[in-house]
């Protein structure tokens, strides 16, 4: 499902614009890696598409249809989002929070159908969470927490997967084997918008990556032409060497230490 | 495991309907004077030798049924009171009574005492309005502007209008000056079925049934909010009007159980989460069972409040949290603490 972004600005105190005419077209099983400082508005960005903002000038279009005319089930039949981390309110079991994922499908007083049962084993099964199933959210681990929320997210078959940060908050294993869960699923035709610090992470993950410069818009490309000395100079303040790994081709960011200031 | 679970859960509410049941029997059958089922069964189908006197034909059905009910309909409104706020907050210390509907009721309980003592009909009113009154200041208060609703203002601002409400009270058992009014105003506020009758349960039982009917219709939406508000969006639901509705329904819920029966303390808070460490947190099975479980734990404390020093009665708000905060810590601590 296409996503297009037309001229999207976006203020939440009047005069401080956070999103600046930023124009981005998303074709269908594209995934695009959305990377910037802090601030820069990526953040902000993934929930205007996601329809939590509605932008204050330009549009936003998925699947065709303008954001502003679909109802709320609707976008979340055609969206998912996986952020950094969320509130555990209550003592759900990981299944439990994965069916959660199945409320845009499903009419109220009913019970879980067939289908709904198999998008929720098949979002553990890709998750690789199967395992966990009876478990209680809030005694698992911050790796295992964030792979059940990306079955949550996958468990609502969405068009199209928004991921805010989601790696955040993991140790370098789980990071690893959580983009390649999300790799999967780029590989199988699913579209990506991934925002993401870790720059190398970013290169290895998406096949486009769109820079985000005080809520501009400013490079945007394959992750070898986007991801450049000047460019990273330029955006971060930060020399960094870029090369590409001898045998695997892999690109890859090292930031030098010590002259961030 | 899931199909154990389920048939599980499903003996677990044949359970707490039968023990519905059973209190209801019980409710009629126990008091200073003790009437035989049978014999209730007997006079209710009509047979010719075995069944009631005609004192015991006034107390069953003009006294203890409908107190029973009354007991029913209070305890449940309130246990779905206290899971729909605590799921709304996300916060296990939410009561029924967190946005000033208690303190609400009873300074309009107490005015409705003092200004119009005789007039014994005025007294729920009193009470409704002023709760309605108190959660109104509460929700103007915390949206400041028509912006957002903050969970934290809106906590506070209960508690702030809850102060103000009490103090007022307060003021007016000073003006009462001792008497027969100030002990009315006093044993209304510790909450009672007493003032139990046919005519007060026609118009509550509607209000009870209808505002649990529609808190269970939002309970995978309170599902959603438990993740978080962003998390509730994205599943598409509007954790904004979801606010707006189920403060409404919890309202007029609250209002309507204290209006009748007074402030009675405990059920709203502990119910639903005794439920929940034996259900689990799912709100489709939460509401539901909460409301089972609330109106059979009142039923039976207004059978022991009217027993245990009979002739004389206690306020019953003494037997629920008597009895039912030791039972809560002792499943707090052999359950874990989860909440």
């Amino acid at each position: 499902m296409r996503v297009d972004l037309r001229d999207v600005s976006f203020a939440y105190e009047a005069d401080r614009l956070v999103v600046r005419d930023v124009g981005l077209h998303i074709d269908t099983g594209e995934a695009v890696g959305l990377i910037g400082p802090n601030g820069s508005g990526k953040s902000t960005l993934l929930r205007l598409v996601s329809g939590s903002l509605q932008p204050d000038g330009g549009s936003i279009e998925v699947g065709g249809d303008d954001l502003v005319s679909l109802r709320s089930r609707e976008i979340a039949r055609r969206l998912a989002m996986v952020e950094q981390q969320r509130t555990l309110g209550f003592d759900f079991t990981v299944r439990e929070v994965v069916a959660m994922g199945r409320i845009p499908h499903t009419r109220r007083w009913t019970r879980e159908t067939h289908a709904d049962r198999d998008a929720v084993e098949r979002a553990m099964h890709w998750a690789e969470i199967g395992n966990l199933s009876e478990r209680s959210i809030r005694a698992l681990s911050g790796g295992e927490g964030q792979r059940v929320f990306l079955a949550m997210a996958l468990a609502q078959e969405p068009s199209i997967l928004l991921l805010d940060e989601p790696t955040t908050f993991l140790d370098l294993r789980h990071q690893l084997g959580f983009l390649s869960i999300v790799r999967d699923r780029i590989r199988e035709g699913l579209t990506v918008l991934l925002a993401i610090h870790d720059l190398t992470l970013a290169a290895q993950t998406v096949d486009r990556i769109v820079m985000l410069r005080e809520g501009t818009l400013i490079h945007d490309g394959s992750p070898g032409e986007v991801l450049t000395q000047e460019n990273v100079q330029h955006v971060f303040g930060v020399r960094a060497a870029i090369g590409r790994h001898r045998e695997t081709g892999m690109l890859y960011v090292l930031p030098a230490v010590g002259d961030e200031r | 495991m899931k199909t154990s679970g389920r048939r599980a859960t499903r003996w677990l509410f044949v359970l707490l309907f039968v023990l519905t049941l059973g209190s209801v029997a019980m409710g009629i059958a126990i008091g200073p004077v003790t009437v035989s089922i049978q014999r209730i069964l007997a006079s209710l189908f009509g047979a010719e030798t075995g069944g009631l006197t005609s004192i015991e034909e006034v107390i069953v059905w003009q006294l203890r049924l409908p107190r029973t009910l009354l007991g029913l309909l209070v305890g449940g409104g309130l246990a779905v009171s206290g899971a729909s706020m605590q799921g709304l907050f996300r916060n296990p210390l939410a009561s029924p009574y967190v946005l000033g509907v208690a303190s609400g009721a009873s300074t309009g309980a107490a005015l409705a005492i003092l200004l119009a003592g005789g007039f014994a009909t005025l007294l729920p009113v009193g009470a409704f309005v002023g709760a309605g009154l108190a959660v109104l200041v509460v929700y103007t208060l915390a949206r400041p502007g028509g912006r957002r609703t903050s969970i934290f203002t809106l906590i506070l601002a209960g508690v702030a209008v809850g102060s103000f409400f009490s103090a007022i009270t307060s003021f007016l058992i000073f003006l009462s000056s001792g008497g027969e009014k100030l002990s009315d105003v006093l044993f209304w506020i510790m909450g009672g079925l007493g003032r139990a009758d046919w005519t007060g349960l026609a118009i509550l039982a509607p209000i009870v049934l209808v505002c649990i009917a529609a808190i269970l219709y939002f309970a995978r939406d309170l599902n959603a909010l438990a993740l978080g508000e962003e998390t509730a969006q994205h599943v598409g639901v509007n954790p904004e009007a979801l606010y707006r509705w189920l403060l409404v329904l919890t309202t007029i819920l609250t209002a309507a159980a204290v209006a009748l029966a007074g402030t009675i303390g405990f059920i709203g808070l502990a119910i639903p989460h005794i439920v929940r460490l034996v259900l689990g947190p799912d709100h489709r099975r939460l509401i539901p069972a909460s409301a089972l479980a609330g109106g059979c734990f009142l039923v039976w404390s207004d059978v022991l409040a009217r027993t245990a020093f009979a002739p004389a009665e206690l306020p019953v708000g003494v037997i629920t949290a008597f009895f039912g905060a030791p039972f809560f810590l002792y499943l707090l601590r052999t359950k874990g603490a989860t909440l």
